[in-house]
């Protein structure tokens, strides 16, 4: 919101705009509020067109009255005619809203406005034209530099009409896009210059192969140069059959007569260093053997695309064999890792053949070394329980072997003895080391002074309920060894 | 009160021609409008006062497709009408 405008101030605007007299819209402006208000206070509803419409709404359960308008949609596009262009659009959720759309859009309208609506096809066609005339230019232009290795070979000449014709491409552009009459008369003049200037090139061209009389392979060089020239221009000229085009025509001719010459040699120069190479190598070739240097130059650059050629696709090769083998070495590396496991399966099961032999013999030993009844069902019961997974079965049978070895006679207690290490040999675990000494605590109350050569019996474990594999009479011993060492 | 028996009666109070009286109707709409494009607030005497407002440009999301929509900018505009035409309404 800017300002208000009150009714004088549009008034005086309203007459500006149409030309009428202040008196007559001051009236029309008077009258016309003066008949809507009457109209309102007798209650009655007023429908303007393109203006709106008031409505006369009882409120507050009829008591009070109230008056609505409803703008005219007419109005209201009038008002929104600046935002017509625009339409709702369904976008995607990660697209970003660029904040300088509207601004964009009303700037591009009154450039188009300014122009001549009439003009505005021609100028569209005459760009359509110039942007396939410039892309048959540069395919010509390829073609050009492709077949004719004799443009390399002569600075003079063709290096001078080549870039004329990219000028002329480029040259299309601004005459088409600024259709001025000063550059129209200028182009008018030209054209009627164009066939003079065709005509000097020719004449040129020949004086200059007449002077180079001496060497016959330059001469004809020149020559097929011209004539390649002259059909290019010729090419050009049945193309562009409309006026438009001939001007543009003329305008290439003017350019590669007298200005382009300095700008092209400043543009392609890279073009001229390689091409330049290119000569001296095929001129080299003509002292050696008289052959025709435009087939060797064609030739050469043939062998060098092909050369380069085999090299990619040799690289590639390379590349695709590299990745080949990485991933031959890769399976096999897998597939050894998944053989190791394989292995360790078998290894376990000579474990399982190995337990049950010992098993066997150890049963055998324990039977014949140990005569107690009691012995021999534990041993049966030792038998059905390590068949379950076979490295815990050798370590029970191993245990069960020790076990089993009790002997009913008093060991002798050797040097670097102790009474948790005859635990662990003869019950598999350290900490039943407590029923050792309760069974021998008459002669030795005290198990830290336990004499070298001392006789201990080893109860059998059936006295004491003794089994390593059991956490509760683990743990009972373990309160026994506590209360025993509290007690010295 | 349609807009055929107002033009009459304009002509009648006014002393206008029809066509004269279209044509200061029409400029003036264009007028209101262009001020209004302008955001320029137009009041007429004893009626009331157009007051427009520019919208930016906002998303919405449509609940039942799912689809984000863009929609446009926009100037809505509003008239608010004068109190005192509505106190003489109500006495």
């Amino acid at each position: 919101m800017n300002r208000t405008i009150y009714s004088e101030e549009l008034i005086s605007l309203t007459a500006a705009k149409g030309d009428f007299k202040r008196e007559f819209v001051e009236v029309f402006v008077t009258e016309l509020t003066s008949i809507i208000e009457e109209s309102l206070l007798s209650g009655e509803n007023i429908k303007i067109d393109g203006f709106g419409e008031f409505k006369i709404i009882a409120t507050q359960g009829g008591e009070k009255k109230n008056i609505t308008f409803q703008t005219d949609e007419s109005l209201k596009k009038g008002i929104n005619a600046p935002f017509e262009q625009f339409e709702t659009i369904i976008i995607g959720n990660d697209t970003v809203i660029p904040e300088t759309e509207e601004k964009s859009i009303s700037v591009d309208i009154p450039e188009i406005e300014e122009n001549d609506i009439n003009d505005l096809p021609e100028e569209l066609l005459q760009t359509e034209e110039s942007i396939s005339e410039i892309s048959d230019t540069v395919e010509k232009y390829k073609k050009s530099v492709s077949e004719e290795p004799a443009i390399a070979e002569e600075e003079n000449s063709s290096v001078t009409i080549i870039p004329v014709k990219e000028e002329s491409a480029e040259s299309d552009l601004p005459a088409t896009e600024t259709p001025d009459p000063k550059e129209m008369t200028e182009t008018n003049q030209i054209k009627d210059e164009e066939p003079l200037l065709t005509e000097e090139d020719k004449q040129e061209s020949s004086t200059t192969d007449e002077n180079n009389t001496g060497d016959r392979n330059n001469v004809s060089e020149n020559i097929v140069i011209e004539d390649n020239t002259t059909l290019n221009d010729s090419d050009m000229n049945k193309e562009r059959k409309t006026p438009d085009s001939e001007n543009e025509n003329a305008e290439f001719g003017f350019y590669s007569e007298s200005d382009s010459i300095d700008n092209t040699q400043k543009d392609q120069e890279d073009q001229k260093d390689k091409e330049e190479l290119l000569s001296e190598e095929c001129e080299i070739v003509d002292s050696d053997g008289n052959l025709n240097q435009n087939s060797e130059c064609n030739q050469y650059s043939k062998q060098v695309n092909k050369s380069g050629l085999y090299i990619v696709l040799i690289l590639i090769l390379i590349a695709i064999l590299c990745c080949v083998i990485y991933f031959l070495v890769r399976v096999r590396n897998e597939e050894k890792e998944q053989i190791v496991p394989v292995e360790i399966i078998n290894t376990t099961t000579t474990y399982r053949s190995v337990t049950d032999d010992d098993l066997k013999k150890i049963n055998s030993e324990s039977v014949t070394e140990s005569q107690n009844p009691t012995d021999k069902k534990e041993t049966a019961v030792i038998k059905n329980t390590p068949t379950a997974n076979a490295p815990e079965a050798k370590t029970a049978a191993a245990s069960a072997g020790k076990l089993y070895t009790i002997p009913a006679n008093p060991v002798e207690l050797k040097e670097g003895q102790r009474l948790t290490l005859l635990a662990l040999r003869y019950y598999g675990n350290k900490c039943f080391w407590v029923y050792i000494y309760e069974a021998n605590k008459a002669n030795y109350p005290n198990p830290e002074l336990i004499p070298i050569g001392a006789m201990l019996r080893i109860p059998q474990p059936s006295e004491y309920n003794i089994n390593c594999e059991n956490p509760q009479s683990v743990s009972k011993a373990k309160n026994m060894a506590a209360k025993i060492l509290k007690e010295l | 009160m349609d807009n055929k028996k107002l033009i009459s009666e304009l002509q009648k109070r006014s002393g206008l021609d029809k066509s004269m009286i279209n044509a200061i109707y029409k400029t003036m709409l264009q007028v209101i409008s262009e001020q209004c494009i302008n955001l320029n607030d137009v009041s007429i005497d004893n009626i009331g006062k157009f007051i427009p407002k520019k919208r930016l440009e906002f998303t919405h999301k449509d609940p039942e497709t799912g689809n984000t929509l863009l929609y446009p900018p926009k100037i809505s505009v509003k008239f608010s009408i004068d109190k005192t035409l509505i106190d003489k309404l109500n006495k």
